[in-house]
């Protein structure tokens, strides 16, 4: 079994070799979220240091404007934005398959109808949509998640709606329809198992969507409550201090840049591997 | 010997021509957003003021060449009748509307008329004189009385400001209000030539100003900048001879822009606001006087100033010594209050026991913050140190606009920080907009009788002394009371300004003196 | 493919557009603060009662104290007739404000694609024709590189790399293509950069595994067959067909861009209609953000249109009823 999972493991390193970056990259992110608590030496929001101390033994990173440590903040950091950008992007994708799935199923008036609601929401400047949703939701982190989730619902619907087109004019779905079988279990049994390598794919590529997206609420004032430690709200600070302190935009900076670095590499090897045709991620 | 001597001739030579004016260039500076109105007699934002106040007149003004005093503008000079109460300009003759039509009595009439007039949205100039002007009268072409309704001490300070500007009957009949850039026809050194909506205003020098020989320069330029990192490049590259806009630059951006030119002046100087933190005094837990007193001596000010505003600001002080001279409390005087002393062990610990007192297990609620400058600094620190008292906020933050709309409504618990400008520098201008029972900016909506009691009396005071005498007894009541609006530093902030611009002298408010009449280019 | 297709899909139009309206104007209301509470509370110098007075002045001059209904159709009747009414902070219509941003929002998108489109498709092609090999690792290291930075952050960088390098800065005054070309590209090729640089990685990943996929297909094999040269058959055969999936997506792209371009135009000061729309948010100014909204999706709509147009032009073998 083990044996089983290493061989496998090493076959993925040899034909995808970025992609096997991308699994470490993508490994230490989600070990770095879980174990926040006990890797960082201090507090995410303690400012109990000199302002901008430049990186040291005692802070590997330096200190921030507010005198707290950037590796403490950068680690904390890891599990806000995956906490944010996971729970986002699942919910959001989940959502959009179902819906997309179930309806393109179905055909009808219920596509059509949802269909112009996607028109709809895809017509409207994301950006837009997600500065007015923060301002009209009120700033904190479970909003973040509700205005990204209201932004990749209806694009993950669409994509997979059109596979799930494809799928159904399969023989074997015609074949379990021949056979009298209820829409309900054709669509749990066969329709969504066989959307889910693209349900997965977009999964792993709208992750860096998210974070890349929450970081740009930061910007703009919108994002996360500032005392979070949020590699955007990090990253926007940073920039009051570019010359002066430059690590505190260099490491959040490179903290984001792997992540998305790591699944973008590891997102484009399974799509390598299951389907070569499938589109770009949202954008 | 020769060569020193030629040296030095040569060095005088520059220097002399260093003093005398020299006339062309074009100055650029930038605004830190888009004005979008330009009606300065109904609008706020100091950027409108940016954007107009080259183009505009007013009775008197605040003297170019020495900020702090008053000095005649469209009023040649002016008198006062025995009991205080009755004003008459003497207007300048043969001065000119950019239009070319002549300036008369009856436009400065119309002008005040408009931001007098009760159902006018006049939030400055107007705003402030109405609880104290009756009427305006006109007693010749070139003569205006303002009668008083009392002998109002900040009057001629209230007439000089920036906002109280004199406009063109004819402009306001033809447009009905000042929003447009058509309507910028004023009476200042510099027109109104372009502007850009989004991106840059520009002035050109007005050839028949009513000062001959002004202005030096031939135009100013202003960029609208969003945004400190696009700001600061824009100094960096020396695309703006000048920083004098909000927010200030930070220490950080300062030192950066100091490695950047070193043909700059960089130099701390008031933001002039104050930083307060507001209770709101209608709802628990702060219609509690004794929770509001724990606040107010729970802060550190002294670490919100060195590390929330890097060391620019003066802790605990009410009004800034620099902007209204004696008319604030001694320092020495105030740093001895409990609360504003240090150490801090005493207070702390007395706060401590307040919260106890009503809270034993410590006290849970949200702190509002707007996202705007550096508040969301102060407001982590602020969070750090009532944690040490027992009381415990969770950040509660709000995009700009949102956060006036909830503030105004007197929708939260506590805001961590809002500064308040003073309109005028006169000390009145911080007691009627943030302490009084009515004022718009007592967010806490905190009625005080004695604060409503000593500010009028000293709004009326006619000697000088006295007055200062009530408003060191206000001060300290305010800084010994469980008030609503608990103040917690003066504050500063690092500009910047080109060598090569002379003759700039920022004013005591940075609403007053945008006008650049009297700055010139060195070569 | 008919026109009846078209007719369709401009039909479709409606129920978009009218969804995204009421959409917009229904998020505006919820969000705290209408223009009247701002501009009277941000001051805050009048007394309360004052305060509540003028409120109530401003809000009954700019119709905001009718029912949300009322004021919804009354925006709608407006916008069926071509007035989109006028600006709550500007006072002035927002046809002209529209006017004025729109084409330089449209010209920064065009200058994004194209950039894009220059870089990224070679990268593709290299990546593509070198599959498996250090070419194509780097090229897809380099084309993951440009999305893993906030667009805000590259371009704060970009700023900062070129006053500390050349001590210079893209102009700050916005000068129009038909002015001036030079002065205006000079400041327009910056954001066009940095964004370009952000939407190149989609654009290599897909021109990559379209190629990679056409490659393997029979005309192609055909074509080698035949013993054409491996480059023909890469540029002349591969490269058209699987361009236009390329072109599809970077359609789209383009109407997205429009909305999304709001971070570039406050970095570089273009004053466009992502920096406007930004700023009509926050000053409230519904009638101002229910037009461009409204602009930005018919833009995106009638783009997508179009790629489906050229699409089906260009693809024989597709074909609409």
């Amino acid at each position: 079994m083990i044996r089983g999972v290493v061989r496998s493991l090493g076959r993925f390193t040899v034909r995808q070799p970025l992609g096997a970056v991308g699994a470490v990259l993508v490994l230490a992110l989600v070990a770095t979220a879980i174990l926040a608590p006990r890797l960082a030496p201090h507090g995410p929001k303690e400012a109990a240091f000199a302002p901008y101390l430049p990186p040291s033994a005692e802070f590997p990173l330096g200190t921030d404007q507010l005198g707290r440590d950037v590796l403490s903040r950068v680690i904390w950091g890891a599990r806000l934005s995956l906490y944010v950008a996971l729970v986002s992007v699942v919910s959001g994708v989940t959502l959009g398959w179902l819906w997309g799935v179930i309806t393109g199923y179905l055909g009808g008036v219920a596509d059509t109808a949802s269909q112009r609601i996607v028109d709809t929401l895809m017509a409207l400047p994301p950006i837009i949509l997600a500065l007015s949703l923060m301002a009209a939701l009120g700033q904190s982190v479970n909003n973040v998640i509700v205005a990204l989730v209201i932004l990749l619902t209806p694009t993950a619907s669409r994509t997979l709606r059109s596979v799930a087109l494809g799928v159904r004019e399969s023989p074997y779905i015609e074949a379990a329809r021949a056979v009298g079988c209820p829409q309900w279990r054709v669509i749990a049994l066969h329709v969504l198992p066989n959307t889910f390598a693209t349900y997965i794919v977009l999964v792993t590529v709208n992750i860096s969507y998210a974070i890349v997206v929450e970081a740009s609420l930061s910007f703009l004032g919108l994002g996360s409550p500032p005392d979070e430690p949020s590699w955007g709200a990090m990253l926007t600070a940073g920039t009051q201090a570019m010359e002066p302190a430059p690590w505190m935009f260099l490491f959040p900076g490179l903290a984001i840049s792997l992540t998305v670095f790591g699944l973008n590499l590891l997102g484009d090897a399974i799509r390598d591997l299951t389907d070569p045709r499938l589109r770009g991620g949202l954008g | 010997m020769l060569a020193i001597v030629l040296a030095l001739a040569v060095s005088a030579a520059v220097a002399a021509a260093q003093d005398k004016p020299r006339y062309g260039g074009i100055l650029t500076w930038f605004d830190y957003g888009d004005p979008g109105r330009l009606d300065v007699h109904a609008e706020s934002p100091l950027v409108v003021q940016q954007a107009t106040a080259g183009v505009w007149s007013g009775l008197l003004h605040y003297d170019p060449d020495d900020p702090s005093k008053i000095a005649p503008d469209l009023a040649e000079r002016w008198t006062v009748s025995p009991d205080g109460k009755t004003y008459t300009f003497h207007l300048r003759k043969g001065v000119k509307w950019h239009d070319g039509q002549p300036f008369g009595a009856a436009d400065v009439k119309t002008s005040f008329d408009r931001m007098l007039n009760p159902d006018f949205k006049g939030p400055k100039c107007g705003a402030a004189l109405k609880p104290m002007v009756a009427s305006v009268e006109l007693v010749d072409p070139s003569t205006v009385q303002f009668r008083l309704k009392f002998a109002a001490a900040p009057f001629l300070g209230n007439i000089a400001s920036a906002w109280c500007r004199v406009a063109a009957k004819h402009v306001l009949e033809k447009y009905g209000d000042l929003n447009r850039p058509e309507a910028q026809i004023g009476t200042g050194p510099f027109k109104f030539k372009r502007y850009e909506r989004g991106n840059l205003i520009e002035w050109e020098k007005n050839p028949d100003y009513f000062v001959k020989g002004l202005p030096y320069l031939d135009g100013v330029r202003q960029y609208i900048l969003v945004g400190g990192p696009t700001q600061l490049a824009a100094a960096k590259a020396a695309r703006v001879m000048l920083w004098d806009t909000w927010p200030p630059m930070r220490k950080t951006q300062a030192e950066e822009l100091g490695r950047a030119r070193n043909d700059v002046d960089i130099y701390q100087a008031s933001v002039n606001s104050l930083w307060v933190l507001f209770l709101n005094s209608t709802k628990p837990p702060f219609d509690n006087p004794d929770l509001r007193r724990a606040v107010f001596l729970a802060l550190d000010r002294q670490e919100l100033v060195g590390k929330a505003l890097e060391g620019a600001g003066v802790p605990c002080a009410l009004l800034d010594p620099k902007l209204v001279g004696d008319f604030a409390l001694p320092l020495e005087e105030v740093q001895k209050l409990p609360g504003c002393r240090q150490p801090k062990d005493q207070d702390v610990a007395e706060a401590k026991r307040l919260v106890e007192k009503h809270h034993p297990n410590g006290l849970d609620l949200e702190v509002a913050i707007r996202i705007v400058g550096n508040y969301t600094d102060r407001a982590q620190l602020v969070l750090a140190q009532l944690r040490k008292v027992g009381i415990r906020g969770t950040l509660k933050s709000y995009e700009s606009a949102a956060g006036y709309a909830v503030f105004g409504k007197g929708d939260f618990t506590m805001i961590a920080a809002q500064d308040r400008a003073m309109d005028t520098p006169d000390p009145e201008s911080l007691f009627s907009v943030v302490y009084a029972t009515e004022a718009g900016s007592n967010y806490g909506r905190y009625p005080d009788a004695k604060v409503d009691d000593l500010a009028v009396r000293a709004l009326r005071e006619g000697n000088r002394d006295k007055r200062k005498q009530l408003y060191w007894e206000l001060q300290r009541h305010i800084l010994t009371s469980p008030m609503a609006s608990v103040p917690v530093a003066w504050v500063e902030g690092w500009y910047f300004k080109d060598k090569k611009l002379m003759n700039y002298k920022p004013a005591l408010t940075s609403y007053d003196n945008n006008t650049f009449m009297k700055v010139w280019l060195r070569e | 493919m008919g026109g009846r297709y078209v007719t369709r899909r401009l039909l479709l139009f409606v129920p978009t557009l009218l969804g995204a309206s009421i959409l917009i104007f229904v998020l505006l209301r919820l969000v705290p603060g209408d223009i009247a509470e701002i501009l009277v509370y941000q001051t805050g110098s009048e007394s309360s009662t004052v305060q509540q007075k003028q409120i109530r002045q401003i809000r009954a001059e700019l119709g905001l104290d009718r029912p949300v209904v009322v004021q919804y159709l009354d925006w709608l009747g407006g916008a069926l007739r071509g007035d989109f009414g006028q600006s709550y902070m500007q006072k002035r219509p927002v046809a002209e404000i529209l006017k004025e941003r729109v084409p330089r929002s449209l010209e920064l998108a065009f200058l994004t694609i194209l950039l894009a489109m220059v870089w990224a498709v070679p990268l593709g092609v290299v990546s593509a024709v070198r599959q498996n090999t250090w070419a194509d690792y780097l090229v897809r290291v380099l084309s993951i590189s440009g999305l893993s930075l906030p667009i805000f952050f590259s371009g704060v960088l970009v700023l900062y790399g070129l006053v500390r390098v050349f001590q210079w800065l893209p102009p700050l005054e916005f000068v129009s293509f038909t002015v001036n070309p030079l002065e205006n590209l000079k400041q327009l090729i910056w954001p066009a950069l940095v964004q370009a640089y952000y939407i190149s990685a989609p654009i290599t990943r897909l021109t990559r595994s379209q190629l990679l996929e056409v490659i393997r297909q029979d005309y192609v094999r055909t074509a080698r067959a035949k013993g054409l040269g491996e480059r023909a058959v890469v540029y002349r055969h591969a490269l058209a067909n699987s361009l236009l999936p390329v072109v599809t997506f970077v359609g789209w792209w383009g109407g997205r861009l429009l909305g999304g371009i709001v971070i570039v135009e406050i970095i570089f000061s273009v004053p466009g209609m992502g920096s406007a729309l930004a700023s009509a948010v926050s000053q409230r100014d519904y009638p101002t953000v229910q037009a461009m909204v409204f602009v930005m999706a018919l833009v995106f709509m009638t783009l997508n249109l179009a790629v489906d147009l050229l699409y089906a032009w260009l693809d024989p073998r597709i074909k609409y009823a």
